[in-house]
């Protein structure tokens, strides 16, 4: 029935879009590297994925290596190694995503109140300046700072007089967390507080002087105007970071770690690099990756929902 | 890296150009395709004996080596390009060795030489990123052939194939610059009145009564007693320390009974005592403060600066802070070298001596080196005598002379070297070690050569010689000549457990790397135990942690392959 009363839609709809296609021609050219580049290296690396459902052996390669199944899965969920690492990377991801979101969006109200123009700009290029620095630095940086042996902290607390013996902190496993989410909070607050500035560096004056008329001082101002004004913005950014939490890398654990924290430091990236490298079964590595992909998807989507429910901005 | 490689490419097309010129007639009978490795046939026309006739073509090979300062260019490593036509690029790992060589097969982008110790010897193997050798070894190495002798066996694989070539062993004595486990700073020696110290007890007393005395060297904190963690350091100084201290021969991490039933060190009592030294010298606040999160090059600078006033260092390890320390005039901040055992009544087999110097330092050709055979020759060259007197010796005239018809170094050698710790390295006696302190393919201090002579110039005079004063002052107040002086006799053993090949499949591998891991985080709680109880509680716990693992299955492969080499070796030496 359907189909009797759309043919001539039809017929009309699809030259229009060979024909808008052809206007557009330009930009769809420039499109194409971009796409060709996720394509490159964003879905022709999922060809890997097979490894994680075979017993890889580098010799033999993806095509020549014997089939599994689900067995390297079977074996990673069997691990209570794996469970441990899982914590740690949700953990540290959830500190750092949670430091990072709050401190940013205070940073910049912060920054925004200043009217002092030099003193703003130069606190946001010193805040800033650390997410240029690589965490090879900042972890040197950190150990030659908390060393027991000649640390600078460590000298100044026994000079003020709070403990009398240096304090080892890279050898206490609880202190790894503390010490690792301060770390990329001073290297990424700075950064990640310049697009709230320029959110509410847009929001329309007349609202600020309307509540100046109503007698709104600071703090209401920004309560009323300013966070709302960001709300959008910072629900959009805090849904593409969720799905982050899990892939949050391995570089900073890696270099501020050491054995002693190991419980506390290693994180999925870590200990599929430990699995592929030095174990040599990059079957696991890979299946750790799968692993991780879908979960960050997952995650994606519950806090795209929930942000859909609350009614503010989502993604998708 | 690809420039380089096609650079490489066009010197080799040359080459065969000249070989298919220059002896066209002999292309037939040289039926070698057998060899298993694909690489151009054409090469091997140019003679099976490289040591006479030098090769006027070139090639350079890279090679991935840990030393940082070597260098080809030295008048030796000039003549051996010279002699043989090989140049080396050496390519200097930064950074932690055993992830570079795990990266390098994981992308199939090894150089055409690498060094590597058995365990990922086995891992290239098992992923045909190197290639075997005794095909190679058989047509190209008469040399290799004459100084391995029938221990050529030994080097082979469960296949049957060799993989790897290092230096072998054809002396029966200490090297002459041998030394003990511990170290001890002369100044402290001096200041407790050059006491003996025979067990950890004195050791502890005399480091104590120094560091309270002194609590900064030269403006910074007084380390009474070294040690360091991180990657293979954690061997080192909390494993081989205390089977030092046992007087037992280091098989790494592991003791082999008489028996020849093999135990994990880590769990045993030597370790538990060791562990229990260095947790008194925790509580004492007498061990580096950061020991557990420190690797070898922050050790070693602490060391050089003078700041650590013992610790356990072989040789090979103090040897570059030692050298630093002369160089800066702090005499006295030089090490003695001193056996230190748990208790009086130890009796000491630590000084063995095996066949042959693998485990640690082998040398393997990859899939990706063109032209093996030219290798094989070079290997081979350095195996002959005359490559032995050139890489051990140096030249004629320069680095020795011939006195009564014996090599002796030339004064002015011997200077130079004393004034600088790198001239070894800039003249080219320096390449990546073939076994612990082994350069290039010696076969031993106080082996002799075909002439009679010594193959290499370590001997109790030269190790005198080359003593600053004040080396000298110490020892004489111990009365011996040399610190290998105080060394036990030395004893034949089959292998060290470390220097086989160890089990290779993944199942093991898992185990290997939890005990590992488990190891590592325990170490340092079992150390920074507050009192003796904690301490008792946490090794238990340790050990019980090592069985669930897996212990007692991972033990007994280690049995099965060190009865297995058992056999072999005995079979090889009733040949």
């Amino acid at each position: 029935m359907k189909s009797g009363i759309n043919p001539a839609s039809r017929r009309k709809a699809t030259p229009s879009l060979l024909r808008k296609m052809l206007i557009q021609k330009e930009l769809l050219l420039m499109t194409a590297p971009l796409i060709t580049l996720v394509i490159v290296f964003n879905y022709m690396p999922l060809y890997g994925w097979i490894m994680a459902f075979q017993d890889y052996k580098v010799v033999k390669g993806v095509s020549g290596s014997p089939f599994v199944g689900f067995d390297k899965f079977v074996q990673l969920f069997q691990d209570d190694q794996f469970f441990l690492v899982l914590r740690n990377t949700l953990v540290m991801g959830f500190l750092n995503l949670i430091a990072g979101f709050i401190g940013a969006i205070v940073l910049a109200l912060a920054l925004n109140e200043v009217r002092v123009k030099w003193f703003k700009r130069s606190v946001q290029t010193i805040t800033y300046i650390p997410h240029f620095v690589s965490w090879v630095v900042v972890a040197n940086i950190a150990h030659m700072f908390l060393s027991p042996d000649g640390g600078l902290l460590n000298i100044l607390l026994q000079k003020i007089g709070i403990i009398d013996q240096p304090f080892y902190f890279m050898a206490k496993s609880h202190w790894f967390w503390p010490i690792h989410t301060f770390l990329s909070f001073w290297k990424e607050v700075g950064w990640s507080s310049i697009i709230y500035l320029a959110v509410l560096s847009g929001i329309n004056p007349d609202l600020f002087e309307a509540a100046d008329v109503d007698g709104a001082g600071k703090l209401k101002k920004m309560w009323h105007i300013s966070i709302p004004g960001l709300m959008p913005t910072a629900i959009i950014l805090l849904t593409l970071s969720v799905g982050w939490i899990i892939q949050s890398g391995y570089e900073s654990q890696f270099l501020l770690g050491n054995p002693i924290v190991l419980d506390y430091s290693e994180v999925l990236d870590l200990y599929a690099l430990r699995y592929s490298f030095q174990i040599g079964d990059y079957s696991i590595g890979a299946a750790i990756s799968i692993f991780k992909s879908v979960v960050s998807i997952l995650m994606v989507l519950s806090i795209n929902y929930l942000a859909k429910r609350t009614g503010s901005g989502r993604l998708i | 890296m690809r420039l380089k490689k096609g650079l490489a490419g066009i010197v080799l097309l040359s080459l065969i150009g000249f070989a298919a010129a220059g002896c066209a007639g002999n292309k037939g009978n040289e039926g070698e395709a057998s060899s298993s490795s694909s690489q151009s046939p054409t090469q091997s026309q140019e003679s099976g004996s490289a040591s006479s006739e030098a090769p006027t073509e070139k090639t350079i090979y890279t090679m991935g080596v840990e030393e940082s300062k070597l260098i080809w260019g030295g008048s030796i490593t000039k003549k051996l390009t010279e002699k043989t036509g090989v140049e080396l690029k050496y390519d200097a790992v930064l950074g932690d060795l055993f992830q570079k060589w795990d990266i390098w097969l994981a992308a199939s982008d090894y150089p055409d030489i690498i060094r590597l110790d058995n365990e990922h010897l086995q891992k290239y193997i098992d992923a045909g990123a190197v290639i075997p050798l005794d095909e190679l070894i058989d047509q190209y190495g008469p040399n290799i052939k004459a100084k391995w002798g029938d221990s050529l066996n030994l080097l082979k694989h469960d296949d049957g194939h060799i993989y790897s070539l290092y230096s072998v062993n054809a002396t029966k004595e200490a090297p002459a610059n041998a030394k003990a486990g511990f170290v001890v700073q002369y100044d402290v020696l001096k200041e407790a009145g050059f006491p003996t110290i025979k067990t950890l007890d004195q050791l502890y007393d005399v480091v104590k009564a120094y560091a309270a005395k002194h609590p900064k060297i030269d403006g910074k904190d007084t380390i009474a007693f070294g040690a360091a963690m991180n990657s293979w350091t954690i061997n080192v100084f909390f494993n081989n320390a205390g089977i030092s201290a046992a007087g037992r021969p280091d098989h790494g991490n592991f003791v082999v009974e008489d028996s020849g039933d093999v135990h994990w060190n880590p769990v045993s009592n030597y370790t538990k005592d060791y562990y229990k030294f260095m947790n008194k010298l925790f509580n004492e606040n007498l061990l580096d403060k950061e020991a557990f999160s420190m690797g070898e090059q922050e050790l070693k600078a602490k060391m050089a600066q003078g700041r650590v006033l013992a610790a356990y260092a072989p040789s090979w390890f103090s040897n570059p802070p030692e050298a630093s320390l002369r160089a800066a005039e702090l005499l006295d901040r030089q090490y003695a070298h001193i056996p230190v055992y748990f208790n009086e009544s130890v009796s000491d087999h630590s000084n063995a001596m095996t066949i042959a110097n693998g485990g640690t330092h082998e040398w393997a050709i990859t899939a990706n080196a063109k032209n093996p055979e030219k290798i094989i020759k070079f290997f081979d060259y350095l195996f002959s005598d005359e490559g032995q007197i050139l890489t051990q010796w140096g030249i004629e005239g320069v680095h020795y002379e011939l006195k009564d018809g014996k090599r002796t170094q030339t004064a002015e050698w011997v200077k130079q070297k004393l004034a600088d710790p790198d001239a070894i390295f800039k003249e080219g006696f320096r390449s990546e070690y073939t076994g612990q302190v082994t350069n290039w393919f010696s076969i031993g201090d106080g082996a002799k050569l075909a002439d009679g002579d010594f193959a290499t110039p370590i001997t109790q005079e030269s190790v005198r010689s080359e003593y600053d004063e004040k080396t000298l002052e110490v020892l004489d107040k111990y009365g011996i000549s040399t610190w290998a002086d105080l060394l036990p006799p030395v004893e034949k053993v089959p292998a060290y457990l470390w220097q086989l090949p160890p089990p290779s499949d993944s199942k093991f591998k898992v185990v290997d790397q939890k005990l590992d891991d488990l190891r590592r985080k325990t170490t340092s709680q079992i150390i920074m135990a507050k009192d003796d109880a904690e301490f008792e509680k946490l090794f238990a716990a340790f050990v019980a942690s090592a069985k669930d693992i897996g212990l007692d299955m991972y033990e007994e492969s280690f049995t099965k392959i060190w009865k297995d080499y058992l056999a072999e070796y005995n079979a090889t030496l009733s040949k």
